[in-house]
């Protein structure tokens, strides 16, 4: 295997929006700053999504520009596809042992022209479309993906030498290793993110067996502009849906899927998936069945009252089972609970499940600090100092330390890396002065 | 005498340390493949939608979108018009 050394002023862990506004804050203060991010490309959850609420800007817009910055940036390395296996503590630095997996692709050589991908007769579902769209064996993630270079599936690679065949620039590596890389770095950033409780977390949802029964991630990508379909229609057959249903705290405030919390963000992200859905299907009836709205930010009430302007149903009731008819139609069980309290079954073409937000990273794993009960990132200060955890010199940001909107990351993204600049200013050195740190994508 | 210099491509090489290519991955490609062809091939006469081409080929109607995305993305077909709550697809030529 082969073995790198890179010392830097920061570790950001995870390349996603906070991870990305938190090195550039401390990189615009003039410390060097590395951005280990697990995928193949930088951006986050965020870079999936269609728009933000409540304001409706695209998400690629704001967040396009924030990945060029940092990719473009003199004081920001970024390894992608790179997971971190251990942080350590040695004096005033932390130790982090990272590996990069092979993409089986020469990063520098790569134009991400996409000749490979087209020539490679391997199809299979593309995890960036919530599995709803193709990609082949070989591929560039997504098409505004920061490296622009493609990645091999080794593991359904047939080997039929096509790729290399048509690689204009000979960028094919099949022989490629992985990269071993040890990182001295004076502070760490947490920005790890989230993952959304898995569709089939409840029997009485249909355990992720219904084809029209989708996970709101899976929306965004349909609303998205570059979506698998191109447009919105569903998975089982192509059908432009007429009738769709929004299943609120699937996966949240509820004890039987092990999330007691509220995960703070369905209930907007439902409100805003059915304006778009609105507008791209205005003939179409979009119900929200919800336990309550939880409107609580700036703007969000008046986003909730204009959409009941659109016409969007809001029906109070707990869904408590979803099934489906012989054309794959789900259909909703629920009890009217603002009326006589009849329980009734409902026809849809599509439900989609307003999911949960989970921990996407166990600390212990790489041997910092257990999180809180919630398995989230725990905060030792909530209320003063809400970016420290209980390793000194080791911050967190966004959605890592619990669920929370873009704005509310982007924010503490910005006082983790205030706070880390505060400790590396205590600890270490001046900003930028004592250390190097390699440019690698 | 000197020792043959090991002149196998690094594509025969990974074969061999995979012990070569799993037989479910070719017979996937396969039936792929297929597939791919058997809806190019209905599409030939005329633009069909989801129902009618699962209806001709004898595949389900979600294997049929799936695969319909794909040649969408790569170019193999194009959207059509609406009928029914369903688009129509062509073939590229």
């Amino acid at each position: 295997m082969h073995h790198d050394k890179i010392d830097t002023d920061a570790l950001v862990i995870g390349g996603g929006i906070a991870g990305l506004q938190a090195a550039l804050d401390l990189a615009d203060q003039g410390f060097r700053v590395l951005i280990v991010e697990k995928q193949p490309s930088i951006g986050g959850k965020m870079i999936g999504l269609s728009k933000v609420f409540p304001t409706l800007d695209c998400c690629s817009c704001i967040c396009t520009p924030r990945m060029a910055e940092a990719e473009h940036h003199p004081n920001i390395a970024i390894m992608t596809y790179t997971e971190v296996r251990h942080v350590r503590r040695e004096g005033d630095r932390f130790i982090a042992d990272l590996v990069k997996k092979p993409r089986y692709v020469d990063e520098d050589k790569c134009t991400g022209c996409r000749l490979c991908e087209y020539a490679c007769n391997t199809e299979l579902p593309h995890e960036f479309e919530g599995d709803l769209g193709v990609r082949k064996a070989i591929y560039v993630p997504f098409s505004n993906a920061v490296p622009q270079v493609a990645l091999l599936d080794l593991e359904n690679c047939i080997l039929c030498g096509r790729c290399e065949k048509v690689c204009p620039v000979g960028a094919i590596d099949f022989l490629q290793q992985p990269q071993e890389t040890v990182v001295r770095a004076g502070t760490v950033v947490v920005a790890t993110g989230y993952e959304t409780i898995r569709t089939d977390f409840k029997k009485e949802y249909g355990q992720g067996r219904l084809p029209n029964v989708l996970g709101a991630l899976q929306v965004e990508r349909l609303l998205a502009p570059h979506g698998p379909y191109g447009r919105v229609l569903r998975p089982s057959d192509g059908k432009v849906p007429d009738s769709i249903a929004y299943v609120q705290c699937a996966g949240s405030r509820d004890r039987s899927a092990g999330v007691s919390y509220c995960s703070r963000v369905c209930c907007m992200y439902a409100i805003k998936q059915a304006m778009l859905l609105c507008g791209t299907l205005p003939l179409a009836d979009i119900t929200i069945y919800y336990m309550d709205i939880r409107a609580f930010g700036k703007g969000f009430e008046q986003f909730y009252q204009n959409a009941k302007a659109m016409g969007i149903e809001f029906v109070k009731a707990k869904v408590a089972s979803i099934t489906e008819d012989q054309q794959q139609n789900p259909i909703v069980r629920i009890e009217v609970i603002e009326e006589d309290g009849r329980v009734e079954q409902r026809q849809h073409d599509m439900a989609v499940l307003s999911l949960g937000l989970v921990p996407g990273w166990d600390p212990r794993e790489v041997g910092l600090a257990a999180p809180a009960p919630d398995g989230f990132i725990r905060c030792t200060q909530p209320m003063i100092a809400p970016c420290r955890t209980p390793d000194e010199g080791v911050f967190v940001a966004g959605c890592a330390a619990g669920p929370k909107d873009i704005p509310d990351s982007i924010i503490e993204a910005g006082a983790a890396a205030m706070e880390a600049a505060a400790y590396l200013h205590e600890h270490t050195h001046v900003a930028g002065k004592e250390t190097t740190t390699t440019c690698m994508k | 005498m000197p020792e043959k210099p090991d002149t196998k491509k690094p594509i025969q090489i990974l074969r061999e340390r995979r012990g070569g290519v799993p037989r479910e991955l070719i017979e996937r490609n396969r039936q792929q493949a297929a597939i791919r062809r058997k809806l190019a091939e209905v599409l030939q006469s005329a633009s069909k939608t989801v129902p009618e081409l699962a209806q001709e080929t004898g595949l389900p109607t979600h294997e049929v979108f799936w695969h319909l995305m794909g040649m969408k993305k790569y170019g193999k077909v194009a959207e059509g018009k609406e009928r029914e709550g369903y688009f129509e697809y062509e073939l590229i030529q």
